[in-house]
């Protein structure tokens, strides 16, 4: 048999399964795996994948182990009862391997009551399918599993060792993907299944960080003596406005702006102030994210949020003498560039062209992506996934047809990249 | 008028039972009576009235009574025989002048614990002063209370007009179960006082509260498309400096000096909490504000609640997204009217010779930015003030009461039973 009869029949494959791979998708969203409550997730993922025959490595993230490496984000809980999932189908010697990697952990839904469908009820309707993380991404991560579960059914088995990863955190950091890689498991090709219609092949540098302002409390009664923290951070906040804007203006990474429209953002997500209505906010803690591009560095950006925040205060008699503090958390981030030219990025996408039945472009993204974690192994690497919209937002959606053409895209991709016998 | 005679009876008596009324003050101040956990402290106040031959009623509030009065505040705990609130009762004279001493039995929470360098339940006397949650605001008041009756019986006066001691529940969460229930209920005399740690001052008057809420909606997105989103922080920042510029053209403008004696202003809208968004890498969906208006005799609730929400309105003028979107504002907890007894009525008036002939100097007659039970009387036609001893820390750690400030106020409580009811 050719190579396009092969890749057409274990497509056929897939078509034939199509209500089985919808309803699995349904049943993770159903699961509730907001980060850190993989587990029961993943317990989920280890059933389907011992179904299938695969070697199963099931293990816990070792802190002590992935601290040690510059990629770690560090995350306030622990790794116990939440392992990260990898089952192998080994293949020859000298035949290509493949990963296709996928997280299991999603974002908070909240706030809820915004939802007009249940974040996790998986309802489908109008050819799309609800909740959170239908997404970003059990789709992906299910569409990986029946991609290599369609090949062997039409009776083939991969030539190269082909691996289904399903890991934690990617959310929070990604110590999940990271945790993989110091373990060992490397192949000549990564894909993961995140959402989009495009072959991503860089993503955005991205870091978090809080800033405090201390005010001055009093009784409501004699607030006039009191300094108001809100109002203090008001000046930070639109300080940090205005220097994503400029950002914006002047920066240009042209696959980050052409998939999202932007190449960089600045977001404050997050603000708290004061403990009690009839004290005056003494103080308030802004959280933020900034993704910045390829080829702008992580310290430097350290140092200029921090010289922002500083001119800020400067500017401001109370806290001149009352500095705001600035510390970076969770989300660290270098950005990541894979070379567009590399035979394992131009196989993907003209594999993936012939069953979408239009080109796929390059695109960047201007988010932390688990890919990045390959640059530091030299293994290639690209994000591309299903179609769909509002992730981490309200109603989020995924498109149920992209699904199943996903699955196809990376069932014959399997064979395209690792070979295949009978 | 006050005889020399009189004052120096009660003086002497109030002297000579100090021992035991500093005991027992100190065994209320041990018992934790937090806004719900009022029970066990009223047990103890009503075995304390028993033995002063006082006859005990207890009021179980009736939610169905209280919460259709104007005044009333829900504090959200559920009322019941666990937490009554307690009368002691000596009759008198229905032609006689009548008095109630009240004093609520609930503390605020001590926490954070940590800040304390004293046990909150420990009672602990150090230096004149006593330590402890409740120690000032207001266990010292409520136990001087019933001392001032006894010292009055045990220097062999009888006072004329019938007196009552009100110990109440929840005046911290805005009296409604408490003393508004008493008042409801017909425990009503003509001249009331509650002792609360008001620095030997007399209190005619406080501000209006209002607490109330704003809510913004933004529109969440992943910090990776943030520019698709609306960022609620934002969209919230014209509505905080709009009210922080009410709160300052108020400040200038309204006037009330009565209270800007004592605070040195008369009215302030303040700002205690700003939450928004939930998560750093998503655009925050929601912000929500708190604060507290006050506001001066002559302004009512309906002209304030209706000033905020204009304001509110006004500063999304002009933003496309908030005149889609436009903010909800609530009003929660507190909402208390302004409260002003005219200081000429001889219940005032009376009081004031009280505290003169003890303190030997003029009374000060203050207003105040918090509010009291004693605000509750306007609604019944009643006079009422409020007058206590000198605390620190109130609400805060290592509260306490000066000590020699309560044995002064105690006699002046005698002293005002029998100037006010009469004796015999």
């Amino acid at each position: 048999m050719q190579g396009e009869q092969i890749k057409a029949q274990i497509e056929q494959e897939v078509e034939g399964h199509r209500e089985a791979i919808i309803a699995a998708v349904q049943d993770l969203v159903r699961i509730d795996t907001v980060v850190p409550k993989e587990g029961a997730g993943q317990r989920y993922m280890a059933d389907l994948y011992r179904d299938l025959g695969l070697g199963l490595d099931i293990f816990e993230v070792d802190r002590a182990e992935v601290e040690k490496h510059p990629a770690y984000v560090p995350v306030p809980w622990d790794y116990s009862g939440r392992p990260n999932v990898v089952g192998t189908l080994n293949g020859e010697e000298g035949a290509r391997s493949l990963i296709l990697n996928g997280h299991v952990d999603v974002v908070s839904p909240e706030p809820l009551s915004e939802w007009r469908r249940d974040p996790f009820g998986a309802v489908i309707d109008g050819g799309r399918l609800y909740g959170r993380g239908g997404n970003d991404m059990k789709a992906g991560l299910i569409a990986n599993y029946w991609a290599l579960k369609s090949v062997l059914l039409a009776g083939f088995r991969p030539r190269g060792t082909v691996q289904l990863q399903s890991v934690i955190e990617e959310e929070a950091g990604g110590a999940g993907t990271l945790a993989c890689f110091l373990r060992g498991h490397k192949a000549d090709g990564m894909v993961i299944s995140e959402p989009s219609p495009s072959a991503v092949v860089a993503s955005a540098g991205v870091v978090y960080f809080r800033v405090t302002v201390l005010g001055k409390t009093a009784h409501a009664g004699l607030a006039h003596l009191g300094v108001n923290a809100i109002g203090k951070m008001y000046q930070i906040y639109d300080d940090l406005v205005a220097w994503d804007a400029e950002r914006a203006a002047s920066l240009r990474y042209p696959l980050f702006e052409d998939l999202v429209g932007r190449s960089c953002h600045l977001v404050p997500g997050k603000l708290s102030a004061g403990v009690w209505i009839s004290t005056v906010a003494g103080s308030a803690v802004l959280e933020c994210r900034m993704s910045f591009i390829p080829g702008e560095d992580r310290q430097d950006i350290y140092r200029q949020v921090r010289e922002r925040v500083a001119n800020v205060a400067d500017r401001d008699d109370w806290l001149r003498e009352h500095p705001p503090a600035v510390e970076f958390f969770g989300w660290q981030a270098d950005p990541w560039e894979q070379d567009p030219s590399h035979p394992f990025v131009v196989a993907f996408r003209e594999n993936a062209a012939r069953v979408w039945d239009r080109p796929i472009a390059l695109a960047g993204k201007a988010a932390g992506l688990d890919t990045r974690f390959a640059q530091f192994w030299g293994v290639p690497a690209l994000t591309f996934g299903p179609v769909g919209g509002n992730h981490h937002g309200i109603d989020e959606w995924v498109d149920v047809e992209s699904i199943i053409t996903l699955t196809k895209t990376l069932a014959s991709f399997i064979v395209e990249w690792s070979g295949w016998r009978e | 008028m006050v005889g020399k005679d009189a004052v120096e009876t009660i003086r002497r008596q109030v002297e000579a039972n100090w021992e035991e009324q500093l005991q027992v003050t100190r065994d209320a101040v041990r018992i934790e009576s937090v806004t719900g956990h009022e029970g066990p402290m009223q047990e103890y106040v009503a075995a304390l009235y028993r033995r002063l031959g006082l006859q005990v009623v207890t009021v179980v509030p009736d939610k169905s009574e209280v919460e259709g009065h104007e005044a009333f505040i829900d504090s959200g705990i559920p009322f019941g025989p666990h937490r009554p609130n307690v009368i002691g009762i000596l009759p008198g004279r229905a032609d006689a002048p009548s008095v109630t001493l009240h004093g609520h039995v609930d503390v605020v929470s001590p926490e954070p614990v940590s800040a304390w360098t004293k046990d909150p339940w420990g009672a602990e006397v150090d230096s004149g002063r006593l330590y402890g949650r409740g120690a000032g605001d207001m266990k010292a008041g409520l136990i001087a209370n019933a001392f001032a009756v006894k010292a009055v019986r045990d220097a062999g006066l009888k006072p004329t007009g019938e007196v009552q001691l009100h110990s109440v529940i929840e005046e911290e969460l805005g009296g409604g179960g408490g003393a508004l229930a008493c008042l409801v209920a017909g425990y009503q005399t003509d001249g009331f006082v509650t002792t609360e740690p008001h620095m030997l001052n007399l209190t005619i008057s406080h501000g209006g509260i209002l607490y109330f809420r704003v809510k913004v909606v933004g529109k969440t997105a992943h910090a990776g498309w943030a520019h698709l989103g609306v960022n609620a922080i934002g969209k919230m920042e014209p509505i905080y400096r709009a009210l922080v510029e009410l709160d300052e053209r108020r400040g200038r403008e309204i006037r009330f000096p009565l209270y800007e004696k004592g605070s040195g202003r008369s009215c302030h809208l303040s700002i205690g909490t700003l939450t928004a968004g939930d998560w750093p890498s998503t655009v925050a969906g929601f912000a929500t504000l708190e604060g507290r208006m006050g506001f001066i005799p002559g302004e009512t609730r309906a002209e304030t609640i209706a000033l905020i929400e204009n304001t509110v309105r006004q500063a999304c003028a002009g933003d496309p997204w908030l005149a889609e979107h436009q903010p909800v504002v609530e009003w929660f907890g507190w909402k208390a009217d302004p409260w002003y007894q005219d200081p000429d009525h001889p219940y005032v008036q009376s009081f004031k010779s009280s505290i003169e002939a003890v303190l030997g100097r003029e009374a000060q007659i203050q207003g105040r930015s918090s509010a009291n039970d004693a605000r509750l009387t306007q609604y019944f036609g009643k006079a009422g003030v409020a007058f206590g001893p000198i605390a620190g820390n109130i609400h805060g750690s290592d509260e306490y009461v000066e000590l020699e400030s309560v044995r002064l106020m105690t006699q002046v409580l005698a002293l005002h039973l029998v100037d006010w009811c009469g004796a015999e």
